[in-house]
């Protein structure tokens, strides 16, 4: 029996006794597409230690089918068919005489692989719990200024260069110093290579504002090899804040949970040192604004207080003026007054006095009868007693005198 | 001790309230406003210009 026959025959007994398709976990140790684009690769199972291999079996899929189930698994979970994964994979078992025994891949399922992520990650993240440093990143305060930016990633990826523009032609006028700490940013490499720029960081940290680790976009798998515990702890307790924006819009890995900050790509992680920049520009403006502001006011407040000041010192020499002419006009209206009133009351009084004066006039008293005596020496006779007998009087009437003589005086 | 910039800004925040409040005689005024003025003047220098040293490394 030649080699073909027998192989012919084990290829029919298996044809013929296994059912058509089966559902099988296990772990992708290769994988490539080959030539005409078709897919081939080994599956494992390894022991419940998940140190030594217990099974192994080659894999294929034609390339027409692996488009269509590639595509799909790439839209569903972020990840291609890559070495490492676990996968469930609907086959069909075959048996080629030339090649021998592999499994034909007819389908994959998507959602077994998201689990097994998810419940890596979670393990990491209930270890990192535990160990008490998940949010020891986070509970770091951001700087205001984010100006010396240390940056992990692969100096070829499309994504550090879109970083690297941005940052360098900001519509702001903001200076960056961007420093590159190359490290591999894809594939098994990935943990060892990115701890050891961190740490290269950690060393220098206070030349260092924040830590950004970035890798282009497009969706070339891989995210998984950032689901690493060491490398989350390792960015967990940088001292300095870390940014991550590995380049996926679905999934996430652990590091976006340790991280301070997180964003989807690296030109969103140059947006966020721009923005925030930005902020600190707007808020030293509006400071600039306040004071200005408050500068004037105080000023226009000493101006007012000084025209005060000159309005009462002017004022008050010229309303004096005005007072003392009031008053002296007051003054003359009163010495007016008293004068007039002095000058009519002494009118009245001469004419009182001349009234009174003119009843007393000694011709009025004369021609009413009374008359005037005299003595010899002229004197006004005024009493009786100064009289003797043979005194020679003289007696003036109205209308003349008399010359008489005394002959008794009682 | 070298300013950086995070006390500038907290001074330039204690200068804006100081003014606000009106607590600022004004014979220091002309001393406030440039003492304002030239933390401003850090202030954006740090955010758009490179440093010193950045210079220096980036020369060589």
């Amino acid at each position: 029996m030649t080699l073909f026959e027998l192989n012919h025959i084990v290829r029919s007994v298996l044809e013929t006794s296994l059912d058509e398709e089966y559902w099988v976990e296990g772990e992708f140790a290769d994988a490539s597409v080959g030539f005409g684009g078709h897919f081939y690769g080994e599956l494992v199972q390894k022991d419940a230690q998940g140190r030594n291999i217990i099974a192994r079996a080659r894999i294929t899929c034609w390339a027409r089918n692996y488009n269509i189930i590639s595509l799909r698994f790439q839209k569903e979970t972020g990840e291609t068919l890559r070495r490492g994964l676990q996968v469930k994979l609907q086959v069909r078992v075959t048996f080629h005489e030339q090649y021998g025994y592999a499994l034909n891949i007819l389908d994959v399922d998507s959602s077994f692989t998201l689990g097994d992520m998810a419940r890596r990650r979670k393990e990491i993240l209930d270890q990192l719990q535990q160990d008490g440093i998940i949010n020891d990143n986070k509970e770091l305060s951001m700087p205001l200024l984010l100006k010396h930016i240390a940056v992990v990633s692969s100096a070829g990826a499309a994504g550090y260069g879109d970083f690297c523009n941005q940052l360098e032609h900001n519509d702001y006028g903001l200076f960056f110093h961007h420093h590159l700490f190359p490290a591999v940013m894809q594939g098994t490499n990935v943990e060892e290579s990115v701890m050891t720029a961190l740490a290269a960081i950690a060393d220098e940290a206070d030349c260092w504002d924040c830590v950004v680790i970035i890798r282009g976009g497009g969706a070339t798998g891989d995210l998984s090899d950032f689901d690493s515990y060491p490398l989350a702890a390792a960015v967990a307790q940088m001292p300095i804040p870390v940014i991550v924006g590995i380049g996926h819009e679905r999934d996430e890995t652990v590091l976006d949970f340790v991280a301070h900050t997180r964003v989807k790509t690296p030109t969103a992680a140059a947006a966020f040192l721009i923005d925030n920049g930005a902020q600190q520009l707007a808020r030293i403006d509006d400071i600039q604004n306040r004071i200005m502001q408050d500068v004037s006011l105080l000023c226009e407040r000493q101006q007012r207080l000084i025209e005060q000041l000159t309005m009462r010192l002017t004022s008050a020499p010229r309303q004096r003026l005005l007072t003392e002419a009031h008053h002296t006009q007051m003054l003359q209206n009163r010495y007016m007054q008293s004068a007039r009133f002095l000058l009519q009351n002494e009118k009245l009084r001469l004419e009182n006095l001349q009234a009174r004066h003119l009843a007393l006039d000694p011709a009025l008293q004369l021609k009413r009868g009374y008359s005037l005596t005299y003595t010899a020496d002229g004197k006004l006779l005024r009493s009786a007693k100064d009289l003797q007998p043979g005194d020679q009087l003289l007696t003036r009437l109205a209308d003349g005198n008399v010359t008489s003589k005394v002959e008794m005086a009682s | 001790m070298e300013l950086t910039y995070e006390a500038a800004m907290e001074q330039l925040e204690k200068l804006a309230k100081e003014m606000e409040n009106g607590d600022i005689a004004i014979d220091q005024l002309a001393t406030k406003l440039k003492e304002a003025q030239q933390l401003l003047q850090f202030c954006k220098d740090k955010l758009t210009k490179a440093d010193e040293e950045v210079r220096k490394l980036l020369a060589e």
